[in-house]
């Protein structure tokens, strides 16, 4: 990782400007005192002159210094600066020591202010600009995966364009926003993403996807309260601070050219069966689709067999003077779900210019990202213009200002979830025997029978094809970053900072569904837009100066205004005169529209003091006083303190040791308070369409409460960071405990008060937990490095408390599963019934499961399970840890670098699961008895599908008695061996009785990322003007190489909101492999 | 003095930051005042709200009718995904159909109510008492479901926020109240002296007399219920009877819903977003058609109300077919006949909400309770000629001499019962809701009673004789419902919704004891009923 940072640094200081004078040369090498190894980059420098050089990759210089020269002075990030006279010699080698590590690390905290990192009181983790860009992803969160330890990323799916969540040491708001605070450049900016609830919709990503990775020089994330307190109520959550390339560092003019090209593949599908058609227990003829032939309107595969028969499909020749179609050959078409799947492609062209002299320096930058989804006809792309400048208008007074035009457009992004809008949600619901490559040609055909486009079925479904290119959702969001900073330095100790940043977009989405779709026969339109917008303007004092001898001190006042308007207007077409012409003009009914604003403003004033002693011991505190528009007056404003400690004991015992290189302890506690939503505070009514020129207005179900307080988050944390042999070895660890209190939650209340919800403060959440980093050189020899890079979180969710008596609180499901927060148990508890087991009891009077364990129940009756007589917790969606292992490797100028991730725990619901099994489907729904007949054969020839379990009945009160084959009871537990029952009617029995059957453990290991690179700075290429070139290979998402979930993926989720854990018929992720290229002129 | 110089810095830094402190958060209220939504509106606009969504919920496009009630009294069945119609539930529906009506349509109405009662801001008497009519409507087809509810500490959520859990009620006290106070909405009405009340009324375009007529027919058929069946010696309600006999008594007095012009019923203009919700459903899929319990009855009966209720199958356009409810397999759709023209296919047929046909019948029944045969028999065949003047067909002159029609050949007063309850069972076609009351209350057509469903989720058990509690009020109110439960001596298992005795579990006005069927439908073939036999 050092070597990679040198090589770096190398690039940025090539570029200092030469002044070649007369006189002598002097050549020499540096090396690292610790390993002899040669360091490149170091900038060598005639003392008192701006004459110089840096060191090559070997560690050589050779440098032209004046007859008058007196010293060299010899200088590097990490390392002690070294000088060196030049008494008459031409030839001088320096052996450089290590700085003690960090010790000149400097980090950007929050406000931008920087500080060492061996000051701070609290865990921080970056990731350079080059390790986000490099991983190509078009979501920037993507890129952080398994990169930072404490942070959970769940990207939703394999769409082009789909969100990503992140959530930083847990959740800790019930029903509120859990995701970080972004930060670009000191400015807020939002992080907005749609939530399509149980059922799924479409996702249109998170909108931090805007930020150009290549644009960006480091991502700070910023994990505690303590981190956070200065950004106030949002930075609860934490902060994702991204800090922009600026030109600074690149004296002269600098061009860099970056291309890279990707391909994604469909990284999993589900197994699914070969050996049955559609159809009905056996039986299928096809009409019109729609139940006019045998069984033809049901989308299931418990059809016959397919072994060639000739049967009547959909796509038979069609006799017009009969009106039937001609049988043709029944068969499989295994690939059909695949066929459905294309390469996606990527391709992302950046170009950059940036300089800078004494006074000026800027930075423009261009990229293109075009990009064509893994489904055919959906895209995504990204345009970028970025311009930042700064200006030093004298000695005391600084300029600077950053815009970035962003446009994120999408022609077609697919929808997801169960919709018959998803192509997906086909692949739970088909015949095996569908031969979708087949349809795509018949998009455009009229069915002769039903009048309607061809399809395979007329009752549910679409041709996949004609959704695809039909039935489309459009996105384009055009949107401006910028701030403009002004410093003014009153003395070298006293400065003034204002600043005033914005973030901009508007974004219109339009849905469009094609006249003659099976859903929406007369089509449909939905258009809808937003208009975003929040600035944030702040002032900020700092003092920072030694008012002791060693005794450092800094304070800072600051005052911040965040003003946030929203606009959303949307525009509703319920069928459509002509097809294809979705406009206002073309509405059989007048267009329904609504327009939603909201408007809220939070006021703040902070300080915050810091002590630091020798470089070693540092104390600070910060207080912060919110007025927010939100809550009620007489609840403004709110405090917050936070306070944190660092300590170097290395520094302060006085080791200094090659084996105990570094040691520190740290510690903080913050608190964070968060108001309430805009308009909680009162009632209102909503309107609904007139009926017939007549009003219809509904009275809110939420009901308010005036007396709404902050909710606030209380974080601790302790952490130690220690370094051995030399800094080979080196460790960070952080304990921390979270505990979100008086949480702002609209809980569920008795519908007979006339309301569902009313606003309170109620409830405890916390988050207890661990990081833990460890970075490890096993190898470091001349040209060779060996670096392993381990990040692991456990953290232990739990929600301590809700309202009182109250026992859970519903955050979210679909299809009767409850997603729940239930005291006592982590955030996200999954509810509902599961198949009952010998040892079950109940309490009938409470309606609870008391226990339930031992062999499944069986019932002699139905042949199927015995499913609980209540609903219990059956999973749970919290994870209960994530880890990340990183191998690295340089030899010479080649790297690579494998990520591995790890997530162990954390359950899902499947609905690919649940219904590929209904509809017969999936490959578990074939398979012999055990009799060795075919499971699929009716019950009365043989077959039929033997439930193990133990035959036995719930008694109604709640216990279990147990049965015989024929019902009666039975003093022992007899094994079901007799009891068979019709496949379809096994699997199909199983929805509503045992949904449990479809959640699944969400551990995965995942090889996440390998990059492999090489860099090319042949003489011959500076000679052309190419100072280097660097060429790489990227695979993302490779495989999974464990997970105990069958035919998904289990990271796939809905979206990017708190509830996760539940799939249906998602896009499947892909697997990336791109090829990047950048040169630097 | 150096050091002074940092203290007058952090000063000055301090003193900068207090001027900074802001001063200008008394925008604050304005800009936290929703933009978007009023925070009161005139009564009558939610008077439209609550009728167009009671409506719709009840008979329309919530599930309520069509994937339930109507199946479950064997009016309806469903023909694909025909869990429902296997008695199995699904959550949501079971949360939806308690809460909804009172966050939603009940909570309107009582806002309506507050405002135009005598001294209210909106002072309307005709508004409130229409209003009170259409809450008497749906509590009573609240309580029809699930038996005890809130209702005295209901829809108090403004006026007490701090109790979120609202007591049950009986349903005796609740069904007391109701017929108390559709007297007095009677009694309001007619103050009026049929002065129109104003905008907003969609059921009867705010005329008080055609609400008088809906007031009264709704209140007999309370007090027909809360009356008792005959041959059944336990009354609900004593008084319930007399009260009855003093309506009829008095016609001026209690005007009633006599002919289907006075029919309450919400006419849909057919075009989105208000399209019968019925159509809505099964536009864009084949989910339900008529039962084979309506079918065959009514082919039983040669009875020309069939042509509407049901289209002839396509297959044979000359027959019509009935696939039975609770099937273990689906049908093929051609072979069965799907739901009439007028029914479910019409995207302007209107709801019904109270029929005339109806009212008939509950006087028959009143006038068998109290040995009134002529009368009896007079009500009983006006009924079916309004049922059939209903759906624009004309009773055929013979039609009251067909077997299981002919009131003379009934020789005892159940078989007279059962000629009043099935006819009425067949009239009340599309209000599921009500059906399913009425078939729990009288036990007919007997053959719900005889045979079992081929895939009953709920194996010897029979009709659920209630609807499941929701589990959201097990959650939120679980103290209050489960002494609601143990008072009503629900049934701990099979989800409360069976009576193992033919009594535990009941609702207040179900005195009777229906059989538990001991075998299933044989099914053996679909009967078809030739078109031509009709008329």
């Amino acid at each position: 990782m050092k070597k990679l940072a040198m090589l770096l640094a190398c690039f940025v200081l090539a570029g200092t400007q030469f002044l070649w004078a007369q006189g002598t040369v002097i050549t020499g090498t540096v090396t690292g005192k610790e390993d002899g190894q040669p360091i490149p980059g170091v900038a060598v420098l005639v003392k008192g002159t701006t004459i110089g050089t840096i060191t090559d990759f070997d560690g050589k210089y050779s440098l032209s210094v004046p007859q008058n020269a007196v010293s060299l002075v010899f200088s590097f990030v990490g390392m002690k600066t070294v000088e060196v006279p030049i008494e008459g010699k031409t030839t001088i080698d320096v052996a450089m020591e290590s700085d003690v590590l960090g010790i000149s690390e400097v980090v950007v905290t929050a406000l931008g202010i920087t500080k060492e990192k061996k000051s701070i009181g609290y865990a921080i983790q970056d990731v350079s600009g080059d390790e986000i860009s490099r991983a190509g992803e078009r979501n920037m969160v993507n890129a952080l995966q398994g990169k930072v330890a404490g942070v959970f990323i769940n990207n939703s799916s394999g769409s082009v364009a789909s969100s990503s969540r992140i959530v930083i040491r847990g959740n800790n708001s019930l029903t509120r926003e859990n995701q970080p605070l972004f930060v670009v450049d000191g400015v807020p900016i939002s992080n907005t993403y749609n939530t399509t609830g149980g059922y799924g919709g479409i996702d249109y990503g998170n909108a931090a996807m805007d930020i150009n990775p290549s644009d960006i020089e480091s991502v700070t994330v910023l994990k505690g309260g303590n981190a956070a307190a200065l950004y106030g109520q949002r930075g609860a959550n934490g902060v994702i601070m991204i800090t922009t390339k600026s030109g600074k560092s690149r004296k002269g003019l600098g061009v860099t050219f970056e291309n890279s090209f990707a391909w994604d593949n469909v990284l999993i599908l589900p197994d699914f069966q070969n050996e049955y058609g559609q159809g009905y227990y056996g039986e299928f003829e096809y009409f019109d689709g729609a139940g006019g032939g045998i069984n033809d309107n049901v989308d299931e595969s418990w059809g016959p067999k397919l072994d060639g028969r000739l049967i009547p499909q959909y796509d038979s020749p069609y006799d017009p003077v009969t009106g039937f179609r001609t049988p043709t050959p029944w068969v499989a078409h295994p690939d059909n779900i695949k066929s459905l799947f294309q390469t996606g492609t990527s391709r992302n062209t950046s170009l950059a210019l940036e300089g800078s002299n004494e006074k000026a320096n800027f930075r423009l930058s261009m990229t293109n990202n075009d990009a064509i989804g893994v489904v055919p006809n959906t895209d995504l792309k990204k345009n970028s213009f970025y311009l930042t400048g700064g200006y030093k208008l004298s000695e005391k007074l600084q300029v600077s200002a950053t815009a970035n035009y962003l446009r994120n457009n999408s022609a077609n992004i697919p929808s997801g979830g169960y919709t018959s809008a998803n192509i997906l949600q086909q692949s739970s619901w088909h015949g095996r025997q569908v031969d979708y490559a087949g349809l795509k040609k018949m998009i455009n055909v009229i069915d002769p029978v039903t009048g309607r486009p061809f399809n395979w079925n007329h009752s549910y479904h679409d041709n996949p094809w004609w959704t695809m290119y039909k039935n489309t959702n459009s996105r384009d969001r055009q949107r401006i970053i910028g701030n403009v900073n002004i410093q003014y330095f009153f003395t070298d100790w006293l400065n003034f900072q204002a600043q005033v940043g914005t973030d901009y977009f508007s974004e219109v989405r339009n849905e469009r569904r094609a006249k003659g779709s099976n859903d929406w026969p007369d089509g449909q339109y939905n258009s809808w837009s937003r208009i975003f917008n929040e600035t944030n303007a702040s002032a900020m004092l700092t003092f920072n100066r030694n008012i002791l001898t060693d005794l450092n001190l800094t304070a800072t006042v600051g005052a911040n205004i965040m003003h946030r308007d929203d606009r959303q207007q949307n525009t509703f077409i319920a069928q459509l005169i002509i097809p294809d012409l979705y406009a206002t003009s073309n509405a059989v009914v007048p267009p329904t529209t609504w327009l939603s604003e909201s408007h809220q403003e939070i006021q703040s004033v902070y300080g915050l003091i810091n002590l630091n002693y020798k470089g070693w011991l540092s104390l600070e505190g910060t207080l912060r006083d919110d007025w927010a528009s939100t809550l009620p007056v007489k609840k403004n404003p709110y405090s917050y303190p936070s306070f944190n400690a660092g300590f170097v004991f290395t520094d302060a015992l006085g080791i200094q040791s090659n084996l105990f290189s570094y040691g520190k302890l740290r510690g903080g506690w913050a608190k964070v308070a968060s108001p309430a939503d805009p308009y909680s505070l009162t009632g209102v009514y909503t309107s609904s369409d007139p009926f017939e020129g007549n009003p219809v207005m509904n009275y809110t179900n939420t009901l308010p409460n005036i007396n709404l307080d902050p909710e606030t988050t209380v974080s601790k944390e302790v952490g130690a960071e220690l370094k051995f042999f030399n800094n080979r070895v080196g460790f960070d660890v952080t304990l921390f405990q979270k505990n979100t209190t008086n949480q702002i939650l609209p809980i569920s209340i008795s519908s007979a008060t006339g309301f569902t919800s009313k606003w309170i403060n109620a409830g405890e959440m916390q988050n207890k937990g661990i990081e833990l980093l460890v970075n490890l050189t096993p190898v470091k020899l001349r040209k060779f490095t060996w670096d392993v890079d381990i990040n692991y979180t456990r953290i232990k969710n739990e929600v301590l408390s809700l309202a009182p008596d109250m026992s859970f609180f519903a955050l979210g499901g679909a299809w009767s599963i409850q997603i729940q927060a239930r005291p006592g148990e982590p955030y996200g508890s999954m509810f509902y019934r599961t198949i009952a087991r010998e040892n079950y009891t109940a309490d009938t009077q409470k309606g609870v499961v008391l226990t339930n364990s031992g062999r499944p129940l069986v019932s002699p009756f139905t042949g199927n399970y015995v499913r609980t007589s209540y609903n219990t917790v059956i999973g749970n969606i919290t994870p209960d840890w994530l880890g990340s292992l990183r191998n690295s490797f340089m030899v010479d100028k080649f790297n690579l670098s494998v990520l591995i991730d790890v997530r162990k725990g954390g359950d899902l619901f499947s609905v690919t699961n649940f219904f590929g099994e209904y509809a017969g489907t999936l490959a578990s729904t074939v398979g012999k008895n055990p009799k060795g007949n075919d499971i699929r054969t009716p019950v009365d020839e043989g077959g039929g599908y033997l439930v193990k379990g133990v035959l036995g009945r719930i008694k109604p009160d709640g216990t279990v008695e147990y049965l015989d084959a024929n019902g009666n009871h039975s003093d022992v537990p007899i094994e079901n061996t007799e009891v068979y029952i019709e496949a379809q009617d096994y699997f199909e029995g199983i929805w509503g009785y045992q949904g449990g059957r479809s959640i699944f453990d969400g551990s995965y290991v995942k090889l996440r990322e390998v990059t492999a690179g090489y860099t090319f700075d042949q003489p011959f290429l500076q000679k052309i003007g190419i100072r280097n070139l660097n060429l790489s290979l990227v695979g993302r998402n490779l495989a999974i190489l464990h997970k105990n979930v069958p035919n998904i993926d289990p990271e796939n989720a809905f979206d990017a909101g708190n509830v996760q854990g539940l799939e249906s018929n998602m896009l499947p992720s892909v697997r990336t492999i791109s090829v990047n290229l950048k040169v630097v002129f | 003095m150096k050091k002074m110089t940092y203290i007058q810095s952090l000063g000055a830094a301090l003193f900068i930051g207090i001027l900074m402190l802001p001063a200008c958060t008394d925008k604050f209220e304005e800009m936290n005042k929703d933009p978007n939504n009023p925070v009161d509106v005139p009564a009558y606009t939610a008077f439209t709200a609550a009728i167009v969504n009671s409506v719709d919920h009840r008979l329309g496009g919530g599930w309520m009718n069509h994937t339930y009630f109507a199946c479950w009294s064997q009016q309806w069945c469903k023909i694909q995904y025909i869990d429902e119609d296997h008695y199995l539930l699904r959550t949501e529906n079971q949360n939806d159909f308690f809460q909804r009506p009172y966050n939603d349509y009940l909570m309107n109405l009582k806002l309506v109510i507050d405002k135009t009662k005598a001294g209210g801001p909106e002072e309307n008497l005709g508004l409130n008492a229409a209003a009170r009519v259409l809450r008497a409507w749906n509590f009573h087809i609240l309580t029809d479901q699930f038996g005890d509810v809130p209702y005295s500490e209901a829809l108090l959520g403004l006026e007490n926020p701090d109790n979120v859990r609202p007591k049950y009620d009986t349903q005796e006290s609740i069904y007391k109240d109701l017929i108390a106070d559709l007297k007095q909405c009677n009694a309001d009405l007619k103050s009026l002296q049929g002065v129109n009340f104003g905008k907003g009324d969609l059921i009867y375009d705010g005329e008080p007399e055609a609400w008088r007529r809906f007031a009264n027919s709704l209140r007999l058929r309370l007090l027909n219920r809360a009356a008792g069946v005959v041959n059944v010696a336990a009354k609900p309600w004593d008084q319930a009877e007399a009260e009855i006999t003093a309506m009829l008594a008095d016609p001026d007095e209690y005007p009633m819903i006599e002919s289907n012009e006075d029919n309450a019923k919400l006419e849909y203009p057919g075009e989105l977003p208000y399209r019968n919700g019925t159509y809505n459903t099964l536009y864009t899929r084949t989910d339900q058609a008529i039962s084979e319990t309506m079918v065959n009855w009514l082919g039983d009966r040669e009875d020309l109300r069939l042509t509407v209720y049901a289209q002839p199958t396509s297959a044979d356009p000359t027959v019509y077919v009935g696939s039975q409810n609770g099937r273990g397999s689906q049908p093929t759709i051609p072979n069965i006949s799907l739901l009439g023209i007028k029914i479910a296919y019409d995207p302007a047929a209107p709801l019904y909400i109270l029929v005339a046909a109806e009212t008939y019948f509950h006087k028959a029944e009143h006038y068998l309770r109290v040995g009134d045969l002529p009368n009896a028999k007079l009500n009983y065949e006006r009924g079916i000629e309004v049922s059939f003047d209903q759906w624009d067909l004309t009773m055929a002159a013979d039609y009251v001499d067909r077997p299981g029609v002919d009131w003379e050949a009934a020789t005892t007063d159940e078989q007279r019962f059962q000629l009043i309850a099935e006819q009425n069972w067949a009239a009340l076609f599309t209000q599921g809701c009500e059906a399913y009351a009425e078939v729990r209350r009288t036990g007919y057509p007997a053959r719900i009673f005889q045979y079992e469903l081929e895939a009953t989720t709920y194996p010897g058990l029979g009709l659920p004789v209630r609807f499941a509690y929701p589990p959201n009020e097990e959650s939120y109110n679980g103290a209050n419902l489960q002494e609601a439960r143990v008072r009503q001596n629900v049934e701990a298992s099979n989800d409360g919704m069976f009576s193992t005795d033919g009594t535990r579990s009941q609702m207040w006005w179900h005195v009777k004891k229906n059989p538990i069927p001991t075998s299933t439908d044989p099914q053996t073939t679909f009967r078809q009923i030739p078109a031509s036999s009709l008329h």
